[in-house]
């Protein structure tokens, strides 16, 4: 088989898989339709690599800069994904003297805010002591004096959804 | 030494060897680059696995497609040029190299047609446009801004490759050398790895 033959064979088989890959995402497969296509997507690139690129018939010096590029893009990959399968846990409890210290400097927490029916008969939660008031109707209109309130040290809330 | 031997090279041999290990760093620097951002797009893609299902959906996954059908017919035309070039034909290697390049322009003019008619619903970068105030899903601009962050610095890669791939051809009618073709090969052929891994992501899964 000549060279250009073989090439040309190995671009109708990177098509074929293309379409392989075109077909399937019309096919519901759940969580599983990312990997298919990535490993298709894989293989793609193997073909490209070993036919188009012919870096099996590069010098070593070559093949040793793909290999290292190789290494860090697995770390990098490795990390991430360790990062974001693990960032939804809490973390570990820390010492116990450290415990104490946060505890010490956390802000007091806010006290409960109460509902109040005004003389127009308008209802408004106030949050005793602080001078903060919002009313059901738009409870992003707070007083000023609430903005600069230290914010209790909460959780944020998960982004997953 | 032949008149195409830098200075500072021995042999034509030895500086080929320098300009392809050369390649080889700045084609790794670029896999390290596109890994990073496909890495940031499985991250957030975790996140919010909702909103990019709909950005998904809502991508032109037809003209994705063709354009990986482009891509793919580009390499193999160039692969092929390769080969004509290795067996002697070089006006037909530099026909092929040519072709390659027409195929990167009609890429584009592909790519710039799905970005008008994004544009065209009112889909911006950084979650602006009327296609957000229909679409609430939280997670959504973060997909759209992460698609034309990735395929527009895939593009400006298609862009140079075009350049560069059209420029060997006109170099190849005035006896520009096998390694030349080669190194330019080297790079078309990493740009459309890239789209390869870039096609699912944002228009397939």
């Amino acid at each position: 088989m000549t060279g250009a033959r073989s090439k040309l064979l190995t671009g109708a088989a990177l098509v074929g898989l293309a379409l392989v890959s075109f077909a399937l995402s019309y096919v519901h497969l759940g969580r599983g339709s990312l990997a298919i296509a990535f490993g298709i997507a894989a293989a793609k690139a193997t073909l490209v690599g070993a036919a188009f690129m012919e870096i099996g018939r590069e010098k070593a010096s070559f093949k040793l800069a793909l290999l290292a590029a190789a290494l860090l893009v697995g770390t990098l990959l490795a990390f991430v994904a360790s990062d974001v399968r693990l960032r939804g846990r809490p973390p570990l409890p820390p010492p116990r003297l450290l415990r104490a210290t946060v505890t010490i400097l956390r802000p007091p927490a806010p006290e409960p805010a109460r509902i109040l029916r005004s003389t127009n008969g308008s209802d408004r939660a106030t949050h005793l002591g602080s001078g903060c008031t919002s009313s059901p109707s738009s409870p992003s209109a707070f007083s000023s004096a609430c903005a600069t309130r230290p914010t209790p040290i909460t959780s944020s809330p998960s982004r997953r959804s | 030494m032949t008149a195409a031997t830098r200075d500072h090279f021995a042999t034509l041999e030895q500086q080929a060897q320098a300009v392809k290990l050369a390649l080889a760093a700045f084609l790794a620097s670029e896999a390290l680059l596109f890994t990073a951002i496909f890495a940031l797009v499985a991250a957030y893609q975790s996140d919010w696995p909702a909103a990019f299902r709909v950005g998904i959906e809502h991508n032109t996954r037809v003209l994705g497609s063709i354009n990986t059908g482009v891509l793919l017919v580009s390499s193999t035309i160039l692969a092929v040029g390769v080969e004509t070039y290795r067996d002697g034909r070089k006006k037909l290697a530099a026909g092929l190299t040519f072709a390659t390049a027409a195929l990167g322009v009609v890429f584009l003019v592909i790519k710039l047609t799905e970005y008008a008619e994004h544009f065209h619903e009112g889909i911006y970068p950084g979650g602006r446009g009327r296609f957000f105030l229909e679409h609430t899903e939280h997670g959504l601009p973060t997909f759209w801004t992460l698609y034309y962050l990735a395929t527009g610095l895939h593009a400006v890669h298609v862009t140079i490759g075009t350049a560069v791939v059209g420029w060997r051809g006109y170099r190849l009618l005035r006896g520009s050398s096998l390694h030349a073709l080669e190194a330019t090969a080297l790079y078309w052929h990493l740009v459309d790895v890239i789209w390869l891994f870039l096609w699912p992501i944002f228009y397939l899964a």
